[in-house]
């Protein structure tokens, strides 16, 4: 018992001994580490699913494994909290959205002053759009019947403190609150109840509308201009359609952040890394099929 | 201690729904506020049921049974009571020693104590034992650590191209702990046991098998942030 | 016709059954391993998935995991009264108590059997009722679902224990653990001192999963203790019998085979509800079933094959079920299709009206792969049956201690990259485990708590929900012939099963 006692014990201290000496590589990334990309929002969404394409064309070009984690909770706060208290290696990343901003106002998190900003990568415009059956055929009818009918009228988004929640509340003052405003779990859980008429109109983002264009009629488009999907190249922006003073936020804007403080040597590794994930065909194609716009930046050419 | 009258579960469940309701009271309200239709019955209404329905309910049913009587072990007592601190202590010491260390010592004593129900035990020969087990488990893990890191980092130069996925790497690991759990059981194992110290080689070799099987599936095929703790590598 | 054979070349070559077979193996493993889950499996193969040249290939990958972990989670269930995942946990009580008998092995055979006959049972409902299915879950409004919720939590306290007080308090305090945490409405946490603990993981409620765990992993390590000291005969387990339920029952349970088969296929269609309620629905109605056959099929919950074939019929129902408003409408049906669809739209395939409208070889592939996926997933999981119950030959005393590990490292897994996270789930699992043991030890049923954590967080948003789009009125259930329907359904079972209990308490 002593000896093999003895034996075993010399033989682990002098193997630990040869292994921990080799063991000294600090080049940015370790192929071993996954990189984690978390997701302040639920699974299957937009922001959701541009993350998940972005990350496997990543890892296809790489090599390196890489991680989408959604961390819902927080008005997306707990999200971005817990990428902000990871540590600054580069092996964490947030994916940034104009929601973050709607997180900090609620107070639920520093938002952008403790991220540093890695790359940009799409913007997503919103309309407001009704089932195709809808009484409701421009803006106009719809804000007029609600303020005829204070109340009655139910618009729904796909959270309080969603970029979506923002354009619902902003539109209820400013029609001087008539609306029943109903706050969502996410796109997911919206698009059925407008489609079923359980919810009179919704905030959507673009693609939402685009993926269900049989069953919902856009109203009016929030983004600039118009719709560079050529299913939607007709439908009247704000302006347009007779409310050009009402501001609410047109869209989400989505990138990629770190935690302040990580080295520059794997900020410029992610940017260059993103870069090419961003160019892929496969990317690309997202980009298109979602009509999303919005030229690929990196590292400071970001301004929040 | 006097024989109670009453069941103490549905006793306890009793003053915790009143509780319950009376921290459901003291909370904050946490609607929303920016709601200028209303109709929402707010963050409390639920709550409040559930607190009024359990508190009758469980009164209900401890003014109705009577306790049977049945007495516990002592021995089955402190088992269950090392079994719960261990449990406690592993999740309280887990982000300091970490997941090797905690899972080989937590799982050794565990076993040793269970399988050792009713026996003599020795404490010197138990020490001596998951000493050894979490001395090999950790030259074993180094070892494997070493194997999975060189693979990678030839796959990566593209001298091995087919471990540039770091799944192939930990197929190798796995193949490399199951050899060692073959080895060692049939080697140092046998020998213990052929002196006596059965309950101490089982403990030993199952802790070895399972703590580092779960390390790699885990941690390197579904890349589980496992608690690094201070010996990581 | 042309469509179907352009799909059927496009998954008629080595790769695309390669990586079936793989992905039905890897999903076996990850649902017969407590804390991987489903959407977890998907999660992870959708880069392998990705870099497989053709889509059918990746899309066929992605499904074989999905089906294989729901199926796999039975294998625990039966043997060791641990669920993999909460898709196995009605079938815990009848698997365990057959195992008990020496029958671990038809009831593993069983479950596999069940599994198939639910996964291409509802994708026949798939394959041709697809559109049909998804306008009717269209209305599922947030008053519909309220109901729905109600009608679950009834029929599990009514299914699980002989006293439905004890389940419906049971299902109350599951509702009380939900409600800890965000408000589901308006996000802003709901703990006590909030202030001091907003920032832990708390403030997100505790894990569904991790509670599920510790209410049958670790309660059981604790419930076992007692039972270490007697001379460990597990002989019996040993004696696996044939795994072969005999063909003539399986033909006398048609009516259970028919009911699960549509509980699951409509259950899982419906967007946030998911199969833990299915199970239970179509353990009812097999209950129902077998009261009605007059003692020629055996009654659930005492340990006969019926109680295992209803919900794993069901569970693998769910499967093709979640599909059809991911496939027609683009919206999940649970969280593991949620993944899924964001894989399929990696693979390049928007999921939608326009799917189906513009490319149905891929549609006709993607049924294909199902098939093949449920297939493999038979026959791979019975090759194992055999080997399984090897698992309880090993001591009790060597077996519980790795429970418990297993239950612990499960939990943890399930948190991703953060340790406070994973640990608290850690905690979440001894503290639920606590309770567990406390409420079995008095003979309360477990299920119910579980089940009132995972709907008490549906039934409290779709009920508020409700309440608002009614401007504070219940005019959204009122209105509703679903919710007359839900409503008194609940009744019914409530006052049938009282009648019931008492008339057995009163023998």
């Amino acid at each position: 018992m002593k000896r093999i006692l003895t034996v075993v014990l010399t033989a682990v201290v002098a193997i630990s001994v040869v292994f921990a000496g080799g063991s000294s590589e600090s080049s940015f990334p370790d192929p071993e580490k996954p990189i984690t990309i978390i997701v302040p929002q639920g699974a299957g969404g937009g922001t959701d699913l541009q993350t998940r394409t972005l990350a496997a064309a990543m890892e296809e070009i790489t090599g390196q494994k890489i991680l989408v984690e959604n961390v819902t909770g927080g008005s997306t706060g707990t999200g971005t909290n817990q990428v902000i208290d990871s540590p600054a290696d580069g092996y964490t990343l947030l994916m940034y959205g104009t929601y973050v901003v709607c997180g900090t106002m609620t107070g639920n998190t520093i938002g952008h002053e403790g991220l540093d900003f890695i790359s940009g990568l799409s913007m997503e415009p919103f309309m407001i759009a009704v089932q195709k059956d809808s009484q409701f055929k421009t803006l106009d009818d719809f804000i007029k019947y609600a303020k005829a009918n204070p109340g009655k009228v139910t618009i729904g988004n796909a959270g309080a403190t969603a970029t979506t929640g923002v354009v619902a509340y902003g539109l209820d003052v400013a029609c001087g609150k008539v609306f029943n405003v109903i706050d969502c779990n996410g796109g997911a859980e919206l698009i059925p109840y407008v489609i079923g008429k359980h919810i009179d109109a919704g905030i959507f983002s673009q693609s939402e509308v685009k993926s269900n264009i049989n069953d919902l009629r856009p109203l009016v488009f929030l983004g600039s201009g118009h719709s560079v999907v050529p299913e939607f190249a007709k439908v009247p922006n704000l302006k347009e359609a007779g409310y050009g003073d009402l501001t609410v936020p047109a869209g989400c804007f989505r990138g990629i952040c770190a935690p302040k403080g990580t080295p520059d040597a794997a900020k410029k590794w992610l940017a260059n890394a993103f870069e090419k994930a961003y160019k892929s065909d496969a990317f690309q194609n997202f980009l298109k099929e979602n009509g999303l716009l919005g030229p690929f930046t990196k590292l400071d050419k970001f301004e929040a | 201690m006097k024989k109670l009258k009453v069941k103490m579960l549905p006793l306890v469940m009793t003053v915790l729904s009143a509780l319950y309701f009376i921290y459901v009271f003291a909370s904050e309200e946490t609607a929303m506020n920016a709601d200028s239709v209303g109709g929402d019955p707010g963050g409390k209404f639920l709550p409040y049921v559930m607190a009024v329905f359990m508190f009758f309910g469980f009164l209900y049913i401890t003014l109705k049974e009577r306790p049977d009587g049945k007495k516990t072990d002592a021995g089955d007592r402190n088992l269950f009571l090392i079994t719960l601190c261990e449990g406690v202590l592993y999740i309280a010491f887990s982000k300091v020693a970490g997941f090797l260390i905690l899972t080989v010592i937590l799982l050794y004593s565990l076993i040793y104590l269970y399988t050792t129900i009713g026996e003599k035990r020795s404490a010197k020969q138990a020490c001596a034992g998951g000493a050894v087990t979490l001395s090999v488990t950790v030259a074993v893990y180094f070892l494997f650590r070493y194997v999975s890191k060189l693979l990678m980092r030839l796959g990566r130069q593209g001298i091995l191209p087919m471990f540039k996925s770091s799944t192939a790497a930990a197929v190798v690991a796995l193949v490399i702990v199951a050899g060692f759990t073959v080895l060692l059981s049939l080697t140092v194992c046998r020998k213990l046991k052929a002196k006596g110290f059965n309950r101490v080689a089982d403990a030993g070799i199952v802790t070895f098998a399972t703590v580092l099987f779960l390390y790699i599936v885990f941690k390197q095929f579904f890349l589980v942030a496992l608690a690094p703790g201070f010996i990581n590598y | 016709m042309g469509d179907f054979l352009q799909g059927l070349s496009m998954v008629t070559n080595f790769s695309t059954v390669f990586w079936c077979a793989f992905g039905s193996v890897l999903g076996i493993i990850l649902g017969a391993l407590p804390g991987l889950t489903a959407t977890m499996g998907v999660a992870l193969v959708i880069p392998v998935s990705y870099n497989l040249s053709n889509t059918a290939t990746g899309i066929g990958l992605l499904l074989s995991v999905y089906c294989g972990a729901v199926c796999g989670a039975s294998i625990p269930a039966i043997l060791l009264g641990i669920p993999g995942n909460p898709n196995a946990i009605a079938t815990v009580e009848d698997g365990q108590l057959m195992t008990r008998k020496g029958l671990a092995g038809q009831a593993l055979g069983g479950a596999v059997i069940a599994s198939m006959i639910g996964g291409l049972g509802s994708e026949i409902f798939l394959i041709f009722f697809s559109p049909l299915i998804a306008r009717m879950t269209l209305a599922f409004g947030p008053a519909e679902k309220t109901t729905l919720a109600l009608v679950g939590l009834v029929i599990i306290a009514a299914v699980s224990g002989k006293n439905i007080l004890k389940g419906l308090l049971m299902g109350a305090l599951g509702f009380v653990f939900a409600f800890f945490g965000k408000d589901p409405v308006s996000g802003i946490v709901r703990i006590p001192f909030a202030d001091l603990l907003r920032q832990t993981p708390l403030a997100n409620g505790f894990d569904m999963t991790s509670t599920l765990i510790g209410l049958y992993g670790v309660s059981q390590v604790f419930s076992e203790i007692p039972n270490l000291k007697k001379t460990q005969d597990r002989v019996v387990a040993a004696n696996i019998g044939s795994v072969f339920p005999p063909l003539r029952k399986i033909g006398q349970m048609w009516k259970i085979i028919l009911s699960s088969l549509g509980i699951g296929t409509l259950v899982g269609a419906i967007p946030g509800t998911g199969a833990s309620i299915a199970v239970f629905m179509a353990k009812n109605a097999a209950t129902g079933i077998c009261d009605a056959s007059k003692g020629k099929l055996e009654k659930p919950g005492t340990g006969c094959l019926e109680g295992v074939f209803a919900p794993e019929v069901a569970n693998n129902a769910v499967t093709g079920g979640a599909l059809i408003p991911a496939l027609s409408l683009g919206i999940p049906g649970d969280s593991a299709t949620a993944v899924l669809i964001g894989a399929l739209m990696i693979n390049g395939v928007t999921p939608g009206f326009a799917l189906f409208s513009q490319n149905m070889p891929l549609v006709y592939s993607l049924f294909i792969t199902l098939t093949i996926a449920n297939i493999f997933m038979g026959v791979f999981q019975l090759a194992g049956v055999k080997v399984y119950p090897k698992v309880l030959l090993i001591s009790q005393r060597l077996l519980m201690p790795i429970v418990l590990i297993l239950s612990f490292i499960g939990s943890y897994a399930l948190a991703g990259s953060s340790v406070e996270k994973g640990l608290f789930n850690v905690g979440t699992a001894l503290f639920m485990g606590l309770v567990g043991y406390a409420m079995k030890k008095n003979g309360y049923p477990l299920a119910p708590i579980v089940l009132g954590l995972i709907l008490g967080g549906m039934f409290e948003e779709q009920f508020r929900k409700a309440m608002k789009l009614g401007a504070g009125t219940m005019s959204r259930f009122v209105s509703s012939p679903i919710c007359w329907v839900f409503f008194l359904i609940s009744v019914a079972i409530v006052v049938s099963t009282s009648v019931k209990n008492r008339r057995e308490n009163g023998k």
